[in-house]
């Protein structure tokens, strides 16, 4: 059987997953949505949390379906490259989008970024994407009050983000199967569910430029999860 | 049935039903909980095989929902577990239910050979969960 998620048993079909795990977030609204219907009498406070549960999780369907779209643009689209400032033009916006959000889930994302300056050719906007894939997973994996810890540095022409997150350690046979489409063996503290295919997207924007996403256990705990991207030789000479 | 006493209106012994879901979503525990508590249900909750395992050691269940995906393993697991329980001082046989959001016929037959009454595919309207559970 090659169910979504299941043990030792990988999804190769991103459709064929997306079709079981966003059944997940509808029949959460349209349970909640007749849960509502159902008792005229629900207090305020607990009607006002089924609404706030049935917009997360809309916004859950439709991150999914985002995610998928995504895939297909990038998998049948040539994407538009062009030398970029990459810190400022892209790392440290995101960087700072993304501290927002984790923010609003309880967890500190602390940014490190020990690169000078450098330009990589790439679509930055899938580049912006890319970021906030991988660190939105460290997010998710993170426990409220924990820290993700995000790196940026350039390791001779790679340009490397690691971001670390303080979830609960993984076997060495999960790490290799972190970035399969729906992976769903590692709890996430606050959603459950598999972990979508962000890190399928983040791994395909990578290769597009000719980089790689890695998983790595992290030094306690957790996993840090590492993007390389090459630095091209820019005509100046500079990177 | 079940472990959890109460007092009814004519003051006689009442036992409460007492129901286990297992789920590794938050969202769809609290609505199935939700939903069975309406029922009259006490509700236990477990989010993989090991946690379920670990309630199912415990007080009788008359009812198990189990959904088909956990992070550690397959929801037949959790109702073999069930079976494999059986102890004499039972006050009767555990009801079990698959719940999944796979169309996947192997896990369905994986269901009921587990002895899964009714396999129901997510979402699952609250008119059918009633009419399977209740």
């Amino acid at each position: 059987m090659s169910a979504p998620g299941r043990p030792g048993g990988p999804v190769e079909d991103p459709v064929r997953g997306f079709i079981h795990d966003v059944r997940t977030p509808l029949g959460a609204v349209r349970g909640f949505a007749e849960v509502i219907l159902d008792d005229p009498d629900l207090d305020a406070t607990t009607r006002t949390e089924f609404l706030q549960t049935i917009i997360r999780e809309t916004d859950r369907a439709i991150e999914l379906v985002r995610q998928l779209g995504d895939l297909g643009r990038i998998r049948r689209e040539a994407l538009p490259m062009a030398p970029v400032g990459i810190l400022p033009a892209v790392v440290e916006p995101v960087l700072h989008e993304m501290q927002e959000q984790a923010m609003g889930e309880g967890v500190v994302l602390v940014g490190e970024i020990f690169a000078c300056p450098v330009t990589l050719v790439c679509a930055p906007e899938w580049i912006g994407t890319l970021i906030r894939e991988v660190v939105a997973m460290s997010i998710r994996w993170t426990p409220a009050g924990g820290r993700v810890r995000v790196g940026v540095s350039i390791r001779g022409s790679i340009l490397r983000i690691e971001s670390a997150d303080e979830g609960v350690a993984v076997t060495e046979s999960q790490r290799r199967r972190l970035l399969e489409p729906y992976f769903r063996e590692r709890l996430a503290p606050r959603q459950g569910g598999s972990a979508g295919l962000g890190l399928v997207l983040a791994s395909e924007i990578a290769r597009v430029h000719g980089g790689a996403v890695g998983v790595h256990h992290g030094e306690q705990s957790g996993v840090i999860l590492s993007v390389e991207l090459p630095l091209g030789e820019m005509v100046d000479g500079s990177r | 049935m079940g472990s959890s006493k109460g007092l009814c209106a004519e003051g006689c012994v009442q036992h409460k039903r007492r129901a286990l879901v297992v789920d590794d979503d938050p969202c769809a525990r609290l609505y199935v909980t939700r939903v069975l508590e309406g029922l009259g249900f006490r509700v236990d909750t477990a989010e993989c095989v090991r946690s379920a395992t670990l309630a199912i050691a415990g007080p009788f269940f008359d009812v198990v929902v189990s959904d088909g995906h956990l992070p550690d393993g397959l929801g037949p697991m959790v109702l073999d577990r069930v079976r494999s329980r059986g102890r004499d001082g039972d006050p009767g046989v555990t009801r079990m239910f698959g719940m999944t959001a796979s169309t996947d016929g192997e896990l369905r037959r994986a269901f009921l050979d587990a002895g899964a009454g009714v396999v129901m595919i997510k979402p699952v309207p609250m008119m059918m969960l009633r009419a399977v559970v209740g």
